[in-house]
């Protein structure tokens, strides 16, 4: 086995990858283009770091217990393992900010929900969330939620301790609405007014009402939980008048959706 | 330097000045991932520790012959210091070209 000696340890110690793998399949589709960068960046992280290091003799090799190629002083079975610990790596990152983003958002979601539903207040989840719901991969960053103007004095008592904004009339160049930001364990959530609310159109020259009605939302099970959700048309309608990349990564996801949903009809 | 220890040498450059810089310039985005840099150090210092007896002082792939000489399990000293410090220095990095890709 000489030759295959170091082929057989990189199974060896890579092999038990296949279990996180199969688990997180999913994850890994959604995530394609960042594991695939990071063996990219593996492949060159081997020419700038380790070709060096065998050079100078940090470390030397026993070049019969290798199968042959060799780039400097270094083998290919180098390589191949730096590329596969990039990729460990990114899908470990992956993991880790999955279940941590997804144990922060529902602890949000089930204590501002809690509030929300005890006093009876209509609502519907907007913004990046909804569009996630939808199946935008992005990263979220808060939870956008549209209640009744005439319903923030209903909640405001419970709220108040994890206020960081308003509630105050918002304005900047895309959006003016009355808004509230809460920041509950580092999970950020912004309630809009739904029926006063404004958006600017992309090219920034005119404003116009969202057509927000809080009595014919999307139902949709997100663990556990019912969730009142924007319809993916008027989510996509008022995304359009957005930009950013972020954006267009939601655009392209509830396009798809509605695609689908059109097509099971 | 590069003569007498050139796998400390090597160490300096590649891993302890480009994570000193990493974390100096990115301290705000990368300390919220706190948690992670620590899993993914014991992890991969366990996982590397045996993977290093078994390819260098079992199978004899590789060996050391410059270093400080202070071996521990059959491994010198840089190799520790390797795998403490390379792989939060490698996801420090990924979790930046991961912040490019997906803001």
């Amino acid at each position: 086995m000489d030759k295959w000696t170091y082929t057989i340890l990189d199974i060896i110690f890579f092999a038990p990858l296949i279990i996180p793998v199969l688990i997180y399949r999913k994850l890994i589709l959604k995530r394609w283009k960042f594991i695939l960068a990071s063996g990219l960046f593996g492949f060159l992280l081997f020419f700038i770091i380790d070709l060096p290091a065998t050079k100078w003799g940090a470390w030397q090799f026993d070049y019969s217990k290798t199968l042959g190629p060799i780039f400097g002083k270094s083998v290919i079975e180098e390589l191949i393992w730096t590329i596969l610990v990039c990729m460990t790596v990114a899908l470990m990152i992956e993991i880790f900010i999955n279940k941590s983003m997804k144990e922060k958002t529902i602890k949000a979601l089930k204590w501002i929900l809690g509030i929300i539903n005890k006093h009876n207040i209509p609502y519907q989840i907007s913004g990046g969330f909804a569009a996630k719901l939808y199946g935008s991969s992005r990263e979220l960053n808060d939870i956008d939620i549209d209640i009744p103007e005439e319903s923030f004095g209903l909640i405001l008592e419970e709220v108040r301790p994890f206020i960081t904004y308003g509630p105050d009339h918002y304005v900047d160049g895309k959006w003016d609405n009355l808004l509230m930001t809460l920041k509950y364990f580092d999970q950020e959530i912004d309630i809009s007014g739904a029926y006063k609310m404004r958006i600017s159109t992309l090219k920034r020259n005119d404003w116009y009402y969202l057509d927000n009605n809080l009595n014919n939302t999307n139902e949709i099970n997100y663990q556990g939980m019912k969730l009142k959700v924007i319809s993916p048309e008027k989510l996509l309608r008022y995304k359009k008048e957005l930009d950013g990349d972020h954006q267009l990564t939601d655009i392209k996801a509830i396009e798809e959706y509605i695609k689908i949903e059109t097509s099971s009809k | 330097m590069l003569n007498n220890l050139p796998y400390l040498f090597w160490l300096s450059i590649f891993v302890f000045l480009p994570s000193i810089l990493i974390w100096a310039i990115y301290w705000n985005f990368l300390k919220k991932y706190f948690r992670l840099f620590v899993f993914i150090t014991i992890f991969a210092f366990v996982w590397g520790i045996f993977f290093d007896i078994v390819g260098s002082s079992l199978w004899h792939i590789w060996f050391y012959t410059h270093n400080l000489n202070l071996y521990f399990l059959g491994l010198p000293l840089e190799e520790y210091l390797i795998l403490l410090f390379l792989p939060q220095e490698l996801a420090a990095i990924l979790l930046l070209i991961r912040k490019k890709i997906y803001g």
